[in-house]
């Protein structure tokens, strides 16, 4: 039973494959015209043979048919010449002639067994009645049977017919020769297509073969280097080689993007710590000579120091929140959006003050739209807040609120001090800053563009960062209104 | 004795077949052929029916009845029209004579050929009646050159010319082949059935040429090559002149030269009409048949060669 299954699993794959199928398809192509060509030489020459040879008979009836009616054979059918004359006619298309009178009688018959015996067949019956030569094939005795009337065309006078029967064994043996002949034609040709289909089969697949042991090595973990396992022998194997160097490259991206995210983490978490770990370090060495004012102050530092951290494990545990909620949890409610920017506004309003920043609301249209609340404010409270922060002396941070028929369009627009083209597509990037050295300063977690753009995307919006450095930065995000759109 | 209920049903199902076979047997001697004209009168139809036998007087009259109704096939038509009713007939010595009416002689010959061909192979069925004569009126019926057409039996009649050509027929041949030495002639005259469309000549050569497989002579052996083929025989003159293809020169048994050509030639020479036999090889006389017997030569029958 086992052998059973697996016999015919191995049947599928063989039937499956596209060797098999090109040895097959080739096989076919070539062999059904030999095959249906062999037919029609065979059958058309045996036609056109047989037809030749009636029209001949026919022929040399209807001479002998007008002879006959021209001499008075049917008063006395001793006429020495005109017997000669059938004889040798009956000798020469091996076949037997009959003449046959206006009674149906059979008045001559060159094989000497029919004469005195009426003939009523309907061949004869026709052909007297209606002058017409008449032809029919015995396949089986391979004989051909021409009826011609005897008939004088300028009285009119019916004297009887003529029944001609001639051998066509000639015409069977030829058919049978060319048969055979057509055959070892046929056996060569198929076995020439048999080898070239399998010589096919078998080379044209080979440069599939190679990117089959290419993929192979690579899975097996040696990587060659992309240049080093090229297929060009094909279009299609090169763009099956193009399409796997494209992933292979992706997936070093993403190896190397998840190093450069641990390194980072590793760095912001340690930074805090490296900061109480100094602080403790110089309060413990001081030992008791510190007065409680500048304990007081060490512990505050402290205390500021573990907030950030908190921060920053706050911020990535919602990262990872985000990342893994899948789109069926988000709590997609109908919101009045302007109120809740105005609500942000007002949240900020004091860190800006505080900055020396004005923050404007504008509002050209009021939407409402399906969100998730606390998800969406919380991007595009990360993007208030990187304005006010990453802003100059006096600048500005414009909110606006827009809408199209399928879109609402938020942006945020500031003052401040712009991003260098070739970083603003790793902004969204984990702990990815512009800015390394005033990091520290500004403070901050690097996640916070990261949690916006996931957000975002969890709502299947877009979000498109333009800057240009030294004038201010534009963050333009656009949620769908609807959640089916 | 479980068995008993099952030998019980096959015994009647062997009784049931026997008395079945019986009737069938029966049946097919009652069965007779009734020959009519198709509507257009361009051939011979026939349809079986089932006629309970009396004495030969009354089986033609049934018969004659039945030739006077119009058949259950519609294509065809009676034979004997209301105009044609025979006024008599009479039966003596397997001899029947039916006197028509003088409206007899106004049917055209097509339709008068095809009535006298239904009536006669409808009578002739009968094992009483050998043959049919017709008289019109009280005289008898004369053909178109004023000639007495006289007594005609079912022979006399071709309903397909086919069959008649190619009908099959016994006949007595003279073969001449060799013994297992093959340096003497053999005569075997065998009574073989052949095909009518066939000359007699090519008959003889091509069952000389197939061997005495077929005979049942056991010490016969062939003086030709199986594979030979015979292209033509025609007479002529009283020469009759044999067209062989070029592999009757093979010779695969030991057979003289001689012992094959004569074989031919005495062969032929056994069959009426027929003196002298020119033998030729594709067509051609040059040359020699084998080694060194001329082909230009006209053979004779050769009696010393025989055993």
């Amino acid at each position: 039973m086992r052998t059973l299954t697996s016999k015919l699993l191995q049947n599928i794959r063989l039937y499956k494959s596209l060797r098999f199928r090109i040895f097959l398809i080739v096989l076919l192509i070539g062999i059904i015209p030999a095959f249906v060509m062999r037919y029609i030489m065979v059958q058309g020459y045996e036609n056109r043979a047989m037809n030749q040879k009636v029209a001949e008979v026919t022929n040399q009836s209807a001479i002998v048919a007008a002879h006959l009616a021209r001499t008075d054979y049917f008063s006395d059918t001793s006429d020495i010449v005109i017997n000669d004359e059938l004889t040798q006619m009956s000798n020469l298309y091996d076949g037997r002639i009959l003449v046959i009178n206006d009674d149906f009688q059979i008045i001559k018959d060159t094989y000497n067994k029919s004469q005195g015996k009426y003939i009523v067949s309907s061949e004869v019956i026709s052909c007297m009645n209606g002058s017409r030569n008449m032809s029919s094939q015995d396949e089986e005795n391979r004989y051909l049977e021409i009826t011609v009337p005897i008939l004088d065309e300028a009285t009119g006078k019916m004297y009887g017919a003529l029944v001609a029967s001639a051998s066509t064994d000639s015409i069977h043996d030829n058919v049978e020769v060319l048969a055979r002949r057509a055959r070892v034609v046929e056996v060569v040709i198929a076995v020439l297509i048999i080898i070239i289909a399998y010589s096919l089969s078998l080379t044209l697949l080979k440069p599939f073969d190679k990117v089959i042991r290419a993929v192979d090595s690579v899975k097996e973990g040696f990587d060659p280097g992309v240049e080093s396992i090229e297929v060009p022998d094909y279009t299609e194997t090169k763009d099956i080689m193009d399409a796997f160097h494209h992933l292979m490259s992706r997936m070093k991206e993403v190896d190397e993007s998840r190093d450069e995210f641990v390194a980072n983490v590793s760095h912001e978490l340690k930074t805090p710590l490296a900061s109480m770990k100094v602080l403790s370090d110089s309060l413990i060495q001081s030992g008791d000579s510190v007065d409680a004012e500048t304990y007081r102050e060490f512990m505050l530092d402290i205390a500021e120091e573990v907030d950030r951290e908190n921060k920053v494990i706050n911020n990535l545990l919602s990262l990872v929140k985000l990342d893994r909620s899948k789109e069926a949890e988000v709590a997609l409610e109908t919101r009045d959006l302007s109120e809740m920017l105005q609500q942000l506004i007002k949240t900020l309003t004091p860190l800006a003050e505080e900055s020396g920043v004005s923050l404007f609301y504008e509002e050209k249209v009021p939407v409402k739209a399906d969100i998730d609340e606390t998800k969406l404010s919380l991007a595009i409270m990360n993007l208030i807040e990187n304005a006010i922060k990453y802003n100059k002396e006096n600048g500005w941070v414009r909110v606006t609120l827009d809408a199209d028929l399928q879109f609402a369009v938020i942006t945020v627009s500031d003052s401040g001090m712009g991003i260098p083209e070739d970083s603003i597509n790793k902004i969204y990037d984990r702990f990815y800053r512009v800015d390394k050295s005033h990091s520290r300063e500004i403070g901050g977690t690097g996640l916070g563009l990261a949690i916006t753009r996931n957000a975002v995307l969890l709502h299947r919006g877009a979000i498109k960062a333009t800057s240009i450095l030294g004038e201010g930065t534009t963050f333009t995000v656009k949620i769908p209104l609807r959640k089916d759109i | 004795m479980r068995n008993r209920p099952a030998m019980i049903l096959s015994c009647m199902i062997i009784l049931l077949l026997i008395v079945s076979c019986g009737r069938a047997d029966s049946e097919d001697k009652d069965i007779y052929k009734v020959f009519f004209p198709d509507a257009e009168y361009a051939s011979i139809i026939s349809e079986e029916r089932r006629i309970v036998s009396g004495n030969s007087a009354e089986m033609v009259g049934i018969l004659i009845e039945a030739l006077k109704q119009q058949p259950s096939d519609a294509r065809g038509v009676a034979p004997i029209s209301e105009d044609i009713i025979p006024t008599s007939y009479s039966i003596s010595d397997q001899r029947a004579v039916i006197d028509f009416p003088a409206a007899y002689l106004d049917m055209d010959r097509t339709k008068e050929i095809l009535v006298r061909a239904s009536v006669v192979e409808t009578l002739t069925q009968t094992e009483d009646i050998h043959s049919v004569s017709f008289l019109v009126d009280g005289n008898e019926l004369l053909d178109s050159s004023g000639m007495p057409i006289g007594d005609m039996t079912v022979d006399s009649f071709i309903n397909n010319t086919g069959v008649e050509l190619n009908s099959y027929e016994r006949t007595n041949v003279t073969l001449y082949f060799t013994d297992i030495n093959g340096k003497s002639l053999k005569r075997y005259d065998e009574d073989l059935v052949y095909n009518t469309n066939i000359s007699m000549e090519k008959f003889a050569l091509e069952t000389l040429i197939g061997g005495p497989i077929n005979l049942k002579e056991e010490n016969a052996f062939p003086t030709l090559s199986p594979d030979s083929k015979l292209l033509s025989v025609t007479v002529k003159d009283r020469i009759a002149y044999a067209n062989f293809d070029s592999s009757v020169r093979e010779e695969p048994y030991s057979v003289d030269e001689e012992v094959a050509l004569y074989s031919i030639v005495n062969t032929l020479a056994a069959l009426p009409g027929i003196d002298q036999v020119q033998i030729s090889i594709e067509g051609s006389t040059e040359g020699v048949f084998m080694d060194h017997m001329k082909l230009e030569v006209l053979y004779e029958r050769n009696d010393e060669l025989i055993q």
